[in-house]
């Protein structure tokens, strides 16, 4: 997958032309929000709330389901490890094999890591909305404008840049490793080759930085990053943050105060 | 190949005095290089690997500061004070373009320049224009670089230079790693651009297409200066600079005159 989130900034949506830095603090302080849920009809909620916000932008799923792809691989072997592990309570529902009586499958346990997963959904579908509806640089200098320092900035700025670069010499180095024979084993030689592959790309990683540096000494660079680019926040910016705002006190009173489901 | 106007040399535009450099770990790269470059010529730095060429042309940018003696360009000397006024007449591309596209976006990579010389808004965006269309890369200036092939990359890392539009332009290396192709297209536009050019390359072709005099470092000091055509006349000295075109001088060059030239001079 390459990790180009912008690849769809150039379409519009009420999403697209959302002040970036209204909805990069709105939509984070939704992530925030969703976070902190703790009931799972309220976590359902959440899900249907970050599915309508993606819809809106008209990116296709796919795009977001990619994404999803990676959160499953990370979150999935929960429903593996909580139900098994999780403290009995009583009133807990208890699962057993016939034949294998002392694995008990806590349903609580399948519950929990069943919300943990809609969280973690709703929060990486917010992901999208957020940095993939402007120029991935626009969305990063925003968050100056929220004060976020310069450096840090400049520092995310960059290794969005040169992950591409870095991948392809990753690539390059690899591929010269296999067309000299190198099957990778468990011993000395294979541990020694992968030392040397990494500290190359680290040494080739630092000298990248350093004629970078110097390419941007050579163009009037003076440690900040100017932009020409105006970020004006709308009347229908606020009314979009006020909705979102509206929607997390809906979140946390649903969650922490309402009696029924 | 185009037919190279006589020089008119006007004041000197870079000159440097006893120029000394050694890098941290003790290695001496240039050792008292006395120089002067006019306004307008066009000049071939050669020699072998590790001869001092790209120590050389980074202290005429101001990347690095002399050890000892002074380079004044335009007037101006080279020090941290004039550095913002140097590089604004001074522009640099470098040989790996990957180093010079550092922004999301074609477009702000060849505004970086502009924008850090506090050029005008709408100036900007014309020169941008201005620049990529000279490289024919207009269509191309929302894509990020990384999504530019080789040769386009290479146009564009020219254009972020043009875009400042330096009085003297410097080159590393312009035309490595390209196809016959794109070298043609690159040495057309180096042979028009109107500014004083200093050119790093062991491609002979471009050299002898863009400049008229052939400076040759070695071990860090001017071996020799010398016209280009003394110069290609001469087939151990080419070779000694690692310089040697009698193969892929058919691939690139079309003017009948030019060939004709070049083998009775060899």
């Amino acid at each position: 997958m390459r990790p180009d989130i912008d690849r769809y900034c150039e379409l519009k949506s009420p999403i697209h032309s959302w002040d970036p830095r209204l909805k990069i603090l709105t939509l984070a302080i939704l992530a925030f929000s969703i976070s902190s849920v703790s009931r799972i009809t309220t976590a359902i909620g959440c899900l249907i709330i970050s599915l309508c916000i993606l819809s809106l932008t008209r990116i296709p799923f796919s795009f977001s389901l990619k994404r999803l792809a990676a959160v499953t691989t990370f979150v999935g072997p929960f429903f593996i490890v909580m139900p098994l592990t999780i403290r009995t309570q009583p009133g807990d529902t208890i699962y057993f094999f016939s034949h294998l009586r002392f694995i008990e499958i806590n349903a609580r346990g399948l519950l929990l890591a069943g919300m943990v997963y809609i969280k973690a959904v709703s929060i990486v579908l917010l992901v999208v909305p957020m940095f993939g509806t402007n120029r991935f640089d626009i969305s990063i200098k925003a968050l100056e404008h929220l004060k976020v320092p310069n450096s840090i900035v400049q520092m995310i700025l960059f290794s969005y840049r040169y992950i591409f670069v870095f991948l392809a010499e990753l690539k390059r180095m690899s591929l010269a490793m296999k067309v000299r024979k190198f099957a990778p084993s468990t011993n000395l030689h294979t541990l020694k080759t992968y030392g040397n592959f990494l500290g190359t790309l680290l040494v080739r990683s630092f000298e990248r930085a350093e004629d970078v540096y110097q390419a941007m000494l050579s163009r009037g660079y003076t440690g900040t990053l100017k932009t020409r680019f105006e970020y004006r926040t709308k009347f229908a910016d606020m009314v979009k943050s006020t909705l979102i705002f509206a929607a997390i006190l809906g979140i946390i009173y649903f969650d922490r105060f309402f009696k029924g489901l | 190949m185009k037919e190279k106007s006589p020089i008119k040399e006007k004041s000197p535009i870079i000159t440097i005095k006893n120029l000394h450099f050694t890098y941290p770990d003790g290695t001496a790269a240039l050792r008292g290089i006395d120089l002067t470059i006019m306004e307008g010529e066009s000049i071939a730095l050669v020699g072998k690997n590790g001869s001092g060429k790209s120590t050389l042309i980074k202290h005429i940018n101001g990347i690095y500061q002399p050890e000892e003696g002074e380079i004044t360009v335009d007037g101006l000397p080279v020090t941290r004070e004039n550095l913002q006024k140097i590089r604004a007449l001074v522009g640099m591309v470098f040989q790996d373009p990957d180093s010079q596209l550092f922004c999301s976006t074609l477009y702000d990579d060849v505004a970086f320049g502009p924008i850090n010389m506090d050029v005008e808004d709408g100036l900007v965006e014309q020169r941008v224009k201005n620049a990529l269309d000279k490289m024919g890369l207009l269509d191309l200036m929302n894509r990020p670089p990384h999504d530019l092939s080789f040769g386009q990359r290479k146009r564009a890392a020219m254009a972020t230079v043009l875009s400042m539009q330096p009085k003297i332009m410097i080159f590393d290396e312009p035309t490595s790693n390209l196809d016959p192709k794109n070298e043609a297209v690159m040495t057309e536009i180096l042979s028009s651009l109107p500014v004083t050019m200093i050119l790093i390359s062991h491609d002979l072709p471009i050299l002898y297409q863009t400049c008229q005099k052939v400076i040759i470092l070695n071990n860090g000091r001017i071996d020799q200066i010398l016209s280009m055509q003394d110069f290609i006349s001469d087939i151990t000295l080419l070779r000694e600079n690692g310089l040697d075109f009698t193969f892929r001088c058919d691939e690139c060059c079309h003017d009948p005159k030019h060939h004709q030239f070049l083998h009775e001079n060899l």
